[in-house]
């Protein structure tokens, strides 16, 4: 586990914080576009437990992950629960929190490696954890989780090619 | 650097334009060779990049562009005459300053290769060119198949990638007069209609450069706008003054909709304008003579959809000059013009856009294709037989098909196609194919205009809004509760519905998205039959899109559950799972799913149901099939059931197909009869009169094939009971029970049927 911090500023870094299952976490807040709260979602039948349904945000469509699930801590929303809107790429995804708190400055040398392992470490999206005053802050990187909710991409055409010449240029996606 | 970088981006989506130019001009001027306002142009256009490329400190580009520069000064004064060399190296420059650029797009740099080579040979060709002039003044276009003239990487089979570049707007117009004629070329000789497929004139001061991303940025807020309509529409109001304006902001925003969408069309020839190189380069790789003819350049479609068909219609191009079109000896020998001709033509059908593209060539040797699919265990002889020859074609697009090197040498055609056939089917597009051996191949590629916005069905399933694409809908058909009307009924456990004498497989919706753990849509709900893929296959749901209603109950305006949707896209977490093509906002602000029917028809898995007219015996085998029966309706409303081992295939016939041959009634299929017995007569009774169309059920026995001509082909079963062989009569071994019912098991050992021959219908 590498012990740098998840994206930008070489020194200080600026997390926004969020409340999962008792459990403090941040992100970088270069990466949030906004902060919702929860309405109703349109929920997504045969999605992964850990997609909670999608929320249509300014002509976007975002699907929304349950942080509880996707983190292995319990299940369903608490009342009054945020939406944090990240940006990874040119897709949005919705984090499914219990209370978005503030941004907070981290500076990057007092951030530890993480330790212990909530879910299976390939798809842990710790990177580092920090000790605020009272209480313990979990970096979490975005990419990460996103990344492994994605399916290896396989394509509709998932048979045995064997097209001789003159195919190469003709993708099969 | 950085700070270049906006400008080193416009020099770049500038110069692929220019390079796309260049192209065309070097086509155009391979046909005239002496044509002074071509010249004029590809000098022009030469000089304008390597003067960007100076200025940015390009050096290698720099210098490749001098000397080709060099090169066409020369031509363009009158003091070379163009040949085949000096063609060729310049496409060969066409080709390295496209790759330079391409390299300076991806990092930065100019890349590792050297070209100093072929600016040398640029400059030899200008010196040696200068040589022959005297030998062969007026060369005519050139007939013999030429030396590939490319001794670079960079060649034709590398074309289809350069379409990684930026987004490509209207083509660069001669912004400058081109009339520096040179006097030492005779104006005369430049027929100006050859010009014609190149000149592609269009206003510069009419157009402008937008980012894609602004485009679609503008859609959106377009959508918003159209959904803060809806609102208003729904909020009552007595006020006269406000009813005029909503109504008017109401029509706004409808025209505003149609105009923002149509800046996603994009007319085709920023995709046919690449051929004429492809087919240029390729043709003279085989020594071919290929004449290109592009009709309808101007038909528009969604910018997306023209990125999607590229490398379907380059491959499809290429197979047409590779395989289809033969090289000149033989096309002579064949009584045809050496130059072959390939017609690219694009138009508007019916809200698609039609491509096609056909050639004078071999065709396709449609014995060989049948043969091959025989031999690949695709169908049975049998029913090869049976299809007509425009079906035997759709036999080229199956995975692997065309691979052997029998249909490859014999037909020529199909590497691939599979691929082809599944790139423009995920797009909601058809590709078909006709063929006539030795007169050319038809090749028609249907998209749709557009996938951003189409007309859909918006359904309900459970507390689910969902929208089908309207383009896949057949028809409607509700269950009643009471039962009565069409039913779902079950077939080897797989739910059907009977249409009209069909049996189509029907999918719960609301079991197969877990959103109840059983259907509630057995007796009651909304079947929606769909086509996709030549499939046939119900939806069943629970009902349409209930009516919105406004604050007071009333049914709002927008009540139709055939609507048209914005489509938006989901992201890779959500089209992950397959069943979903994209996402719509509803008028009331709420989302629907957009079926993925493809992918939901792949999920489902349905068994393929035994279809009248299918040839069922493919995939039968002697076990599974000894107690189960076909179940059919005679003409006098008999229920009889035939073994279904006997049964070598279904088929529908008509009156008009029956032929009286030596006093009996047979069916032409291919070069053989079969001849075709009423199960009435055979049965003792008085045969009904002919209907016009009736379904024969085609048995192989030892002497032959017989058909056994019923009314209506009821349902394929398994025997409920053992054969009661007491009740035998004439025709029939015994009744058995099938399906809850009584049915007359028909003796395929009696002599009537065990020797057509003495058959009578």
């Amino acid at each position: 586990m590498n012990s740098a911090s998840p994206a930008t500023a070489p020194i200080d870094l600026d997390a926004c914080a969020f409340l999962v299952g008792g459990h403090c976490f941040a992100v970088p807040s270069s990466l949030v576009a906004e902060v919702l709260h929860a309405g109703s979602l349109t929920p997504v039948p045969l999605a992964i437990d850990a997609v909670a349904g999608l929320i249509h945000l300014r002509g976007q469509i975002v699907p929304v992950i349950d942080m509880r699930r996707r983190l292995g801590l319990g299940e369903g929303l608490a009342a009054g629960s945020d939406l944090l809107v990240v940006r990874l790429g040119g897709d949005h995804y919705a984090l499914l929190v219990d209370e978005v708190l503030d941004v907070n400055r981290i500076p990057t040398d007092h951030i530890e490696p993480p330790s212990g392992s909530l879910i299976e470490p390939a798809a842990d999206p710790r990177t580092g954890v920090f000790a605020d005053e009272d209480r313990l802050v979990h970096l979490l990187d975005p990419q990460r989780i996103v990344h492994s909710l994605l399916r290896p991409r396989v394509s509709p055409a998932a048979r045995p090619t064997v097209h001789k010449q003159g195919t190469s240029h003709v993708g099969t996606d | 650097m950085n700070d270049n970088r906006e400008f080193v981006e416009e020099f770049l989506v500038e110069s692929s334009e220019n390079l796309d130019q260049l192209d065309r001009d070097l086509l155009a001027l391979e046909q005239a060779p002496s044509d002074p306002e071509r010249l004029a142009s590809i000098f022009r256009t030469v000089h304008t990049i390597k003067g960007n490329s100076g200025f940015f400190g390009f050096s290698k580009l720099g210098a490749l562009t001098h000397s080709g520069e060099h090169l066409l000064g020369r031509l363009r004064d009158g003091k070379l005459t163009l040949n085949d060399r000096v063609t060729g190296s310049l496409y060969s420059m066409v080709d390295a300053v496209r790759s330079i650029l391409q390299s300076i797009e991806a990092d930065g740099t100019e890349g590792d290769h050297d070209f100093r080579d072929l600016a040398q040979s640029l400059v030899a060709a200008a010196a040696e060119a200068e040589t022959e002039r005297a030998e062969a003044p007026q060369k005519p276009p050139p007939t013999e198949p030429r030396p590939a003239p490319l001794a670079f990487p960079q060649t034709a089979d590398a074309l289809p990638t350069a379409s990684a570049a930026p987004p490509e707007p209207a083509p660069q117009p001669d912004v400058v007069a081109p009339a520096q004629a040179s006097p030492a070329i005779p104006p005369a000789q430049a027929p100006p209609a050859v010009a014609a497929a190149a000149a592609t004139v269009t206003a510069a001061e009419s157009s402008i450069r937008v980012d894609v991303g602004l485009l679609a940025s503008i859609l959106d807020l377009v959508g918003e706008l159209v959904l803060a309509r809806n609102q208003l529409r729904s909020i009552e109001t007595e006020d006269p003054a406000v009813q005029a304006v909503a109504h008017r902001i109401n029509a706004v925003t409808n025209a505003l909709q149609e105009t923002a969408v149509k800046t996603r069309m994009q007319p085709i020839d920023h995709l046919f304008s690449k051929f004429p190189r492809t087919v240029r380069d390729l043709a003279v790789a085989l020594g071919k003579e290929v004449q290109l003819v592009v009709d309808g350049a101007d038909t528009e479609l969604d910018r997306t959809l023209i990125e999607s068909i590229r490398d379907p219609l380059t491959h499809l191009i290429r197979n047409a000059v590779d395989h289809g079109i033969e090289s000149p000896a033989d096309r002579e020998a064949a009584g045809k013009p050496r130059a072959g001709r390939l017609l690219l033509r694009a138009f508007n059908e019916s809200g698609q856009v039609t491509i096609e593209i056909e050639d004078d060539g071999r065709g396709i040797d449609v014995e060989a294709v049948r043969a091959k699919a025989i031999a690949k265990g695709l169908v049975t002889p049998e029913a090869v037989a049976l299809l007509a020859d425009d079906d035997v074609f759709q036999f080229i697009f199956e995975p692997g098909f065309s691979t052997a090197a029998a249909v490859t040498n014999v037909s020529g055609r199909g590497v691939g196609m599979d691929v082809v056939k599944t790139n423009i089917e995920a797009i909601g597009g058809t590709v078909d194919l006709h063929s006539r051996s030795g007169r050319g191949t038809t090749i028609r590629v249907r998209v749709p205009l557009t996938l951003a916005i189409m007309p859909a069905l918006i359904v309900r399933c459970d507390q689910q809004r969902l929208a089908i694409p309207q383009a896949a809908v057949g028809e409607l058909i509700s269950l009643r509760p009471d039962r009565t009307g069409p039913r779902i009924e079950g077939l080897d456990g797989s739910p059907v519905i009977r249409v009209r004498g069909r049996l189509v497989p029907v999918v719960y919706l609301d079991e197969f998205l877990g959103l109840r753990g059983r259907t509630a849509c057995r007796h009651e709900g909304t079947v929606v039959l769909l086509r996709v893929d030549d499939r046939e296959f119900g939806l069943v749901i629970d009902g349409l899109r209930t009516v919105q209603s406004s604050s007071d109950g009333k049914p709002a305006a927008e009540a139709a559950s055939l609507t048209t949707i914005v489509v938006k896209p989901i992201g890779p977490l959500l089209s992950q799972i397959g069943v979903y093509a994209g996402a719509t906002v509803l008028g009331d602000g709420g989302v629907a799913l957009i079926l993925d029917l493809r992918g939901l028809l792949r999920m489902a898995d349905l068994p393929p149901v035994e279809q009248p007219t299918a040839a069922i015996a493919v995939e039968a085998s002697g076990t599974e099939l000894a107690d189960r029966y076909l179940v059919c309706r005679t003409g006098a409303g008999r229920r009889v059931a035939v073994p279904l081992h006997g049964v070598t295939r279904l088929e529908t016939v008509t009156a008009a197909d029956l032929q009286p041959v030596a006093g009996r009634q047979v069916v032409r299929r291919g070069e053989g009869f079969t001849p075709v017995v009423d199960v009435d007569s055979l049965l003792g009774g008085s045969a009904t009169p002919t209907p016009a169309a009736f379904h024969v059920v085609v048995l192989g026995t030892p002497a032959g094939s017989i058909g056994l001509a019923v009314r209506q082909i009821v349902d394929v079963a398994a025997a409920e009971s053992p054969l009661q062989a007491d009740l035998a009569a004439a025709g029939v071994t015994g009744s058995l029970s099938l399906g809850g019912i009584a049915t007359e098991v028909l003796d395929l050992a009696d002599a009537s049927i065990a020797s057509p021959l003495q058959a009578r219908l």
